[in-house]
Formats: C-alpha cells, structure tokens, sequence
C-alpha cells in the first residue's frame, strides 16, 4: 500500500463507504493519489457474522449521538438515531441493495409542487439529464439487475406473497430488482446464494460494498494510503481560508495531522455536518463552510415505515435476498391523496432477533406474540417515500460528548404534515395488499433508526441557500467537497445509494479536471 | 436511575435495604439469582408480557436469568428488582390467570421493574435458540450453501409471480406530474 507522507499535501477522502469509496477509486483511477480516513475497521468479509445482534455489535455506529424533535425514534430508540456502519465500506456493508433513480421532478420539486409551508424545498442545481451517464455507470459499478443486460432476481418467498398482492390491488409496476446484489456472476464477483444476511454484509460477495470492490481496486491502483480507525475530528485552513490539513484521532486516542491540499468530505449526513461544526474557528466561527447557516440543517431521512402480515399457511420470508422486491405505482406526485411526492413500497424481512426489537417498540401482549409465534407465516414490507426538508431538522453540536471528549451530534427532527399524511396513506395501501391475499392480521411498524440520512450539506445554486454548488465543491471553502448524500437538495422516493455513488463518479471526474488544469 | 455505590451507601434508609440485599455484597448477589421462586416468578413475568403457549418453560427461565444479570450491573437496579419482585409477591402474581397477570403487567408499565423485563426479553427471549428453533427460523445459513436450494422459494400457496419489471415501467417514471405541476417562475 502506498505510503503518503503526513506533511505532503495529499487528497484527503474522509469516510469510504458509497460516497467515500467511490471517490478515492476514481480518483485513484484516474492517477490521483489519495489518503484515504476512516472512523471504522477493516471489517474483512469473512469475519462477518450470519447474527444479527452479533452483527450489529460488529459494525454498526454506536458513538455517542442524542435526539430531540417528535419523531418516534426519539422516543424509541433515542441514542441511536441512525443505523449506520463504522467500518472500511461504511454503510454499503449494512445496506439492502435497492437501487431506483430519481425521477425527472424529483430534481425540482419547488417548481413542482410549490411552497408547501413549513418545508424548505428547493431545486437542484442539476437535472436528471446530468445526471443520466453517471446514473447508467453506478448501475454498471454496483452491478444492478434488471439493468445494462443483467439478469433479475428469481422470486424468493417473501416476494410472492408482495408481487401477488401488488397483481390483486391493481399495482403493475413490482418487480424483483433493480437490486445491488448479482442474480449471476458478475464483475468477478459470484451470484447470489439466497443466505438472506444482507443487513450483516454479505459474506458470499455478490451484494455490492465499497469494502469488496472500490477499495480493494483502488489499493491495487498502488496509489491508495487507506487509514483506518483514523476518526477525523478537525479540518483546519490556512490564513487565506483555504483548507490545509486535517486533524484526526487514531484507535488509541492520538491525535494526527495530514497535509491537504484538497478535502472530500462523506462521513455521512451526520458526521459531516458535525465535522464542519466542529471545524470552527476565528474566520469560521460558525464552523467551515457555514457562512449560510445551512450545515446541518435540512436533515432528511425518509419517510418511512413497515408492514407486517401474518398468513395461514408458510411464507418463510428471511430465506433470500432481504430487499428484492419493489413496487414503483405509488412513486407519483398526486396532491389529491393529501400529500406531495411519492414512495416506494419494498419487500423487507428479519431474523426474530431484530423483528421483536423493531415490530413495535415497548410493544407485548397477545397482538404482539401473534406475530412473533407464527414467525414462519409472516410476510413485510418497507415503505419508503420522500421526506419534507426543514430547516428546524438539524445536525447540532450536543452538550454531551464523545469518547474522545468531543461535542456528540444532536439530531433533532420534526415529522411534517406532509411525512406523516403520506405514512398514513401508505399503512392502508399496504394493508389493503397483504389483505387482498389473506391475511388473517396486519401490524403497522414505526420507522427504524434512520439508514436513509439525507442533506445537511446541500447542493444550491446561490451560496445562500446551501452548503455546496452543483459538483459538491463548497460554495465558501473552494479546496473542500462534500461527497456523500449530505449534498442531496431534496431526497426523492429512491433509496440514496445509487445516487450517492453517481454524484461521487460525477464529482470525481471534473476534481480529477480541475486538479488536472491546475484549478483547485 | 444509576447511584454510585457512595450515594447509595451514604443513605439511611438504603442502609436498610442494602443489609437485607447484602449489596454490593457478591455472596448476597447469588442469594438474589439462586432463589428458584425468584427465578421462576420472573420468568412469570416474562410470560405475562410474551405469552407464547407452544414455549416451554427453558427460554423463559433463561430470559429470567438475564433479567436478574442485568439487575446486579448496579446497586440500584438490583433494588429495583427486589423490590419489584416483593410487590409481584404481595399481590399473589403467581397465582393469577392469564388475563390477569397481563392486565397486572399492563399496570407496571413505566415502572423500573418493567423497564428492566421488556428491555432485556426483546433482546433476551428472541435471540434463544431453542425459540429459534420453535419459531421455525433457520437463521445462519452462509456455511450451508444459502437458502438457494434450502426452501428460498418453496411458497406453492400463490401463483408464481412475474419478476421482471412491467414493460410500461420507463414510460411511467418518465411521465412526471405533468398535470399537477405549478408553473416553473
């Protein structure tokens, strides 16, 4: 692995999951050298666990993070508001696979659906034109079916009963994919074996991570100085305000600097925020990057939800792909149903582990055992739509702190009107689908810890309004981009992985032309 | 509710209590865990809260005994369970129905005991394997090949499903909100 000198003024990549890993392959790709700091370690696919509990203590994010705001999960869950992974590949690991673009009008909903009061909509500096070739190529990175020739899923259980049910309401548009994990070999990675630990990384390879494939590639590139357990806890500049290194701090609590000349940013829509807030100083004091006050705020996490029905005979939902199974007739912007934008309905299993810890939190009696007692009967589903941006919902610096002393993130988010209308509509549209194929009962789940963590940073066309332009680069801190789905001005129905790493390709390209000309 | 062993110790009244559980006294931690009435009246509890008539009494024991582990972490919680565990006797918990005992439960809710019963049965109960195995859950399957030819897709009681997306799907997504979009500017 290559060496870079502490005092040479390197790339720096902070974070390697979608947005991080992305961006150090291409840009190792394309001759670049970088330095590449992440919180986590090197979790290698082998030491993966087929457990959930044991899993989630393997990797998932458990420092120190308060809540506040109406959302359930503060309520429920309230020192874990994400469910994100610390470790080399960040949360590609954890995540299922689904892989939907944007739509046209999701790039524009201001001038879509108009002022919606209390929300801070907003278009994007970019179209889904600009974004087709990148779109078309993290498909070809991810290996998505149903995509570029490749071949879809087959229907494991848990979709039979989805698909059936989307035929009986009248839905047309479900399919198994496209999905992030190989139905048949592919870029030198196998086809699927069903094992059904999406969540838990997947010890086969045929789901795509930053972990099994960009961060390996970039290591062979021999121009990747990949540091793990290196959490990066201060960006600094130099008098002209520009950014000249990096401070981080090592698994033994030492503190390190690396010389920078250009910095991306993809720690997640948490810890990117936070890090910029943390990055204050005399020329900053509202932390790097924030002249406009927009870092942190605009938190966006998806509304979301799920559903799980209980049936007469066995569905045995847990055996095969987690997440390969979609309905995309929900996914328009219809004010008559009493909300702006669209959602996602997308098939969804557990082990018993985690379905008595999510299917309602505080819940138990005989309801709740119904579900739990006929686990082998069961079938569910995730909803998934586009969430309200408000500047209220905000990253903050809490009074509590980290294990390194460090001011923890407060999450703080308000469910809007329109979050909570669209919730709603979707529990009855998911009902009415498990209905239509017998179900004998049907349970209604709150939202999860947040996977989807969205804004924060976002992408504007005057510095105003947002943290970075239409590439990323900060409006304020010209050597600085951010390079994960902080930047995302709205969030869309789709899952974000798939956008993340086709604005990462993108953003990598004109850094790589700006280094290249000299520009940055 | 955490006390620090010196707060707790330097309390009157708890002095009472700490003679009685013999906390921090590790000898007296054992009397707490090894009384089997104790054990058993838990597990009750767990039951009350979980009812599951197909489960034998193994997984609940073994809930219990979490239960009580978690309790002795500190002085205070390990109260919290003793004292918990003497109003459930009062009250004759052992000898309710069904019906009662989780309408009993019901009226433990936000009380410590509570708390501390759900919060380590969510966690406790269902990652037991022998409640694994009554459930039907095959759990880890990697070493086994997957479920790829171990019943992934053996649903016979529905139609065999189309897959690939509906030929219309690209017309459908492309089509946008024409008709509901408010003017641009």
């Amino acid at each position: 692995m290559k060496k870079i000198n502490k005092n040479e003024e390197a790339v720096v990549v902070i974070g390697s999951g979608a947005g991080g890993g992305t961006m150090v392959y291409e840009l190792t790709k394309a001759g670049i050298p970088c330095v590449c700091l992440e919180a986590g370690a090197f979790i290698k696919p082998e030491e993966y666990v087929n457990d959930e509990w044991p899993s989630f203590s393997q990797m998932a994010w458990l420092d120190k993070r308060t809540t506040s705001g109406n959302w359930r999960v503060a309520k429920d869950f309230p020192g874990l508001p994400t469910w994100l992974v610390k470790a080399v590949g960040g949360t590609t690991t954890h995540w299922a696979g689904a892989t939907p673009r944007f739509l046209d009008y999701e790039f524009k909903t201001l001038s879509t659906y108009g002022e919606i009061a209390g929300a801070s909509l907003l278009d994007w500096p970019i179209s889904l034109t600009d974004m087709e070739s990148y779109y078309t190529k993290a498909e070809d990175a991810i290996g998505s079916t149903h995509r570029g020739g490749r071949a879809p899923l087959p229907a494991n259980n848990n979709y039979k009963v989805f698909a059936n049910g989307a035929e009986k309401v009248g839905y047309k548009f479900y399919a198994t994919g496209p999905y992030g994990t190989n139905a048949e070999a592919y870029d030198g990675r196998p086809g699927s074996i069903q094992d059904g630990f999406n969540f838990q990384g997947d010890k086969n390879l045929s789901k795509w991570n930053t972990a099994v494939r960009e961060i390996p590639r970039a290591l062979e590139t021999g121009l990747l100085d990949l540091r793990p357990e290196s959490h990066v806890v201060k960006i600094t500049h130099d008098p002209s305000g520009r950014a000249d290194a990096v401070l981080y701090v090592d698994k033994d609590g030492n503190l390190h600097r690396q010389a920078a000349k250009v910095v991306c940013l993809a720690g997640n829509s948490i810890e990117s925020p936070r890090l910029l807030l943390m990055s204050d100083s005399n020329r900053f004091p509202n932390g790097l990057a924030n002249g406009s006050d927009q870092v942190g705020r605009n938190y966006m996490r998806h509304m979301t939800g799920s559903m799980y029905a209980r049936f007469e005979k066995p569905v045995n939902f847990y055996r095969g792909e987690t997440m390969a199974g979609f309905i995309a007739d929900e996914v328009i912007h219809d004010p008559n149903r009493g909300f702006a934008g669209g959602y996602y309905m997308e098939t969804l299993a557990l082990g018993p582990a985690f379905l008595a810890a999510f299917l309602d939190p505080g819940g138990y009696g005989p309801e709740f055992t119904a579900i739990m007692d006929n686990y082998e009967n069961v079938a569910g589903m995730w909803l998934v739509g586009e969430d309200m941006p408000q500047s209220s919902n905000r990253i903050t610096l809490s009074a509590e702190t980290d294990q390194w002393g460090l001011p923890a993130p407060n999450v703080h988010f308000d469910d809007h009107p329109n979050d909570v209308a669209m919730r709603e509509y979707a529990y009855e549209k998911a009902e009415a689908l498990y209905n239509a194929v017998g179900a004998l009962q049907t349970y209604r789940t709150p939202p999860y810890p947040s996977t989807h963590n969205l804004g924060t940073c976002r992408m504007s066309a005057n510095p105003e309004d947002g943290v970075v332009d239409q590439w990323g680069r900060s409006h304020e801190v010209r050597n600085l981009f951010v390079s994960d789905g902080s930047v995302m001005t709205t969030g869309a129905a789709a899952n974000p992985t798939l956008t993340i790493v086709a604005l990462a390709i993108r953003q990598a390209e004109y850094l790589a032309g700006e280094l290249k000309k000299g520009k940055v | 509710m955490r006390l620090s062993r010196r707060a707790f110790i330097s309390s009157a009244s708890a002095f009472t209590i700490l003679a009685y559980l013999g906390v921090p006294n590790a000898q007296a931690h054992m009397s707490i865990a090894s009384e089997p009435e104790d054990r058993k009246l838990i597990a009750s509890v767990v039951r009350a809260m979980f009812p599951h008539d197909r489960f034998p009494e193994g997984p609940y024991l073994r809930t219990a005994d979490a239960v009580i582990k978690k309790a002795l972490g500190s002085p205070a919680s390990a109260l919290e369970l003793k004292s918990g565990l003497i109003a459930l006797k009062q009250v004759g918990f052992d000898k309710m129905s069904g019906s009662e005992a989780l309408a009993h439960v019901k009226s433990m809710e936000g009380s410590p005991l509570f708390s501390l019963v759900h919060g380590t049965t969510v966690t406790g109960l269902y990652t037991d394997s022998e409640v694994h195995q009554l459930l039907g859950y095959e759990g880890s399957s990697f070493e086994q090949g997957g479920y790829i030819k171990r019943g992934f897709d053996d649903l016979n009681w529905l139609p065999e499903p189309r897959i690939e997306e509906h030929p219309e799907l690209a017309k459908f997504l492309g089509a946008g909100p024409k008709s509901y979009a408010v003017a641009a500017n």
